[in-house]
This record gives C-alpha cells, sequence and structure tokens, in this order.
C-alpha cells in the first residue's frame, strides 16, 4: 500500500476495523511521512477534543425575548403597510371602474365637466370645491348609472374595507409564525 | 459533548416543544433556555468571535420559532436547531468571504476574547480557546460546520449530511480533506501553523 491510502486509515481512525488499526500500526512504526502526519493530527485533534463547549452569554434569553417582540412588531407593521397599499389600489380600481361607467354612459359627461369647471370658477375654497365636487360626482352617479353597477361598486368597496378592518384587528393578535 | 440527557429531561423537552409547535410563547422561552448553550457553542465555533455568536444564535432561534410548525417531531430538536444554525452560520461565513477586506486581519488576535471569562478560567484555557480558533479559521464553512458537528456534538456521518444537505460520502470526504490539511500545517515544532490560514 501507498502512503495515499494510509493517509485515509490515519483521518478516518474511529471507523477502523482491528485488522486496518494494527496494519496502520505497522505502517507508522516504518514509514517516517506517515508518522510525522499521524503526530500532526493527533496533535490538532487533541486541542479539538480537549476544548470544552463554551456557554451562552448571560441574559442570552432576555435578549431573545427582546428581538422577538421587536421582529414581530416590524412583521405586523408590514403587514398593516400592504394591506393597506392593497386597499388602497382595489378602491382606485373601483373609482376607475365607475368613472369609466360614467364617461361611457354618453354626452351628459360633458356637462358634468363643465358643472365642475363652473363650481371651480366661482367658489374660492378648496375644501369646497372639493365637497362640491364629490356630491357633484355622486349625484350624476345616481343619476346616470344603472342600479346593478352601483350595487355592484358599493359591495365592493364594503368589501375592501371590510377586508382591511378585518386585517387590522387579526395583527393585534398575530404573531409572526408562519401559518 | 453537548448530548448527554436524562430520560426525564428528554420527556420534558419533548413537552415544551410540543406546547411550543402549538402556540405556547413560554414554552418556547423554555427551549431558548434549554438550547442556547449548544446552539451559542456552535454559533461561536463557527464564528470564533462572541459578539457575532450571540447575534447568530438569535438569529436562528428566531428562524426556528417561525419555522416551527416544520419541525418534525420524529425528528431530535437538537438535530433541527442545530442544523438551522450551521446552515446561518455557513451563509454568514460566505457573506464575510464576499468582503474585499477583513476587518479581522486589521485588528490582533486578542482582541476577541472568549465570551464570559469567569475567574475559574485559567491562561491554559484562554491559550486552547485561541488554539481552537486558530485551527477552525484554516477552514472553509462548510468544513468548519462538518468538524465543529464532528467534535462538539458527536455527530455521526450520516447526521452531518443531514445538516448541512451533503450526501454521506460528501461528509467523508470533507472530514478527511480539512484533517489532512489541518495536519499538514501543523508545526510540531513550534506547536502552531506553519502558514497562513486558508
Ligand atoms: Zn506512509
Amino acid at each position: 500500500m501507498r502512503h495515499q491510502e494510509y493517509e485515509k486509515l490515519l483521518f478516518e481512525r474511529e471507523d477502523l476495523s482491528e485488522i486496518e488499526r494494527t496494519r496502520l500500526q505497522a505502517h507508522l512504526i516504518e514509514c517516517a511521512w506517515c508518522a510525522t502526519l499521524n503526530d500532526q493530527w493527533a496533535a490538532v485533534e487533541g486541542i479539538l477534543r480537549s476544548a470544552p463547549s463554551v456557554p451562552a452569554p448571560q441574559g442570552f434569553a432576555a435578549r431573545f425575548q427582546v428581538r422577538l417582540e421587536k421582529a414581530r412588531q416590524r412583521k405586523q407593521a408590514r403587514l398593516l403597510l400592504l394591506t393597506t397599499m392593497l386597499t388602497i389600489i382595489g378602491l382606485l380600481v373601483v373609482a376607475s371602474l365607475l368613472g369609466w361607467a360614467l364617461i361611457s354612459s354618453g354626452p351628459t359627461i360633458f356637462s358634468w365637466v363643465l358643472k365642475v369647471f363652473n363650481q371651480f370658477y366661482w367658489v374660492g375654497s378648496v375644501f369646497d370645491v372639493f365637497v362640491d365636487m364629490l356630491i357633484l360626482f355622486l349625484e350624476n352617479l345616481l343619476e346616470q348609472l344603472p342600479l346593478v353597477i352601483w350595487m355592484a361598486a358599493s359591495a365592493a368597496v364594503s368589501l375592501l374595507s371590510l377586508t382591511w378592518i378585518t386585517t387590522v384587528y387579526r395583527l393585534s393578535y398575530r404573531d409572526i409564525r408562519r401559518e | 459533548m453537548c448530548g448527554l440527557m436524562s430520560a426525564a429531561q428528554r420527556l420534558a423537552e419533548a413537552e415544551y416543544i410540543a406546547r411550543a409547535r402549538n402556540g405556547d410563547d413560554a414554552a418556547f422561552h423554555e427551549v431558548v433556555n434549554a438550547f442556547q448553550g449548544p446552539v451559542f457553542n456552535l454559533c461561536y465555533r463557527m464564528l470564533g468571535n462572541p459578539q457575532e455568536a450571540e447575534d447568530a444564535a438569535q438569529e436562528t432561534f428566531l428562524k426556528a420559532y417561525r419555522n416551527l410548525r416544520s419541525y418534525n417531531p420524529d425528528r431530535k430538536f437538537t438535530n433541527w436547531i442545530l442544523s438551522i444554525a450551521s446552515n446561518h452560520c455557513v451563509d454568514r461565513l460566505r457573506k464575510r468571504r464576499l468582503q474585499l477586506i477583513s476587518l479581522d486581519e486589521w485588528l490582533p488576535r486578542f482582541e476577541n476574547p472568549a465570551p464570559n471569562p469567569g475567574p475559574e478560567q485559567t491562561l491554559t484555557d484562554k491559550e486552547l480557546q485561541e488554539d481552537v480558533r486558530e485551527i477552525l479559521d484554516r477552514l472553509g464553512s462548510t468544513d468548519r460546520a462538518a468538524i465543529v458537528l464532528r467534535y462538539w456534538y458527536e455527530y455521526s456521518y450520516e447526521e452531518i449530511a443531514e445538516a448541512l444537505s451533503l450526501s454521506v460520502p460528501a461528509v467523508k470526504s470533507r472530514l478527511h480533506r480539512a484533517r489532512r490539511s489541518l495536519a499538514e500545517q501543523w508545526s510540531p515544532q513550534s506547536a502552531v501553523f506553519v502558514n497562513g490560514g486558508v
């Protein structure tokens, strides 16, 4: 056998059979190269085997509790942000669909736009403009959109709001575990 | 070194792990108390620095908490959590290696003592810990994890393979390579390593 094959025995000593162990011992007596490698490995392994386990520092578990709480809060904040953004996007989609339905309902849209510009011209306060625009918008919606679309839009808005409220409510109980 | 445990302890452990899996936070606190030692030691041996080891050990428990439902109770809990810790440390070491200049190279070694050196800790203990770090520093991250699991946790080849997602022959070949490289670098005259770490 060449050095390489004995090296295998040398570094896997814990798995050796009695015969292999004897063969290795015999080789170590006659081969200076393998004997040196054996001594060097024995020194390194001796250090590895004699080093005790290092205990966790004092207060480790308490610091973990703090970290867990912070992680939980971060996750809740992220979920809240995500749900709010999705709700806003949902509301925008509903509003766009309503707007589109309004526009495609006929030429009356021009009269509506005209009314809005009139209001904008005569009313000084931005807030009043906003409120008036909203009222005008809703009035026009009621006049021009079929009842079915109006009901569907209300249902969608209610559903989105309900989802958002439920999520916010559940967040106060939910932790960072993966479900 | 970290493995021995009585039957009663094992039973109590199984109970609070089961409670923790069902969402009992107090039981998870027990889990942290019971396993902080082995987890911290693994991180310390892997990373060689008490501050980073603490951070890695805390992250390990956080990952365990998040994934507790995926833990299979038929498997030993120690093996499961140490597998999380080993992989987390391997990732950290890989990231550390990606940094062009390691801060460690600029700091003298003695600025990084072992944690909590109690009054009972003698100079020989410190030297021993220093030697261990020097040895482990010479190994790549996965080889280092294999050596730590083998020598501090008396893991079988199969257990190391499972923890590090390797095949058993791959574990054997890694351990062989690591041992050979450490033996070759050791200088018997001065009882130190002869050339720079890998
Ligand atoms: Zn030989």
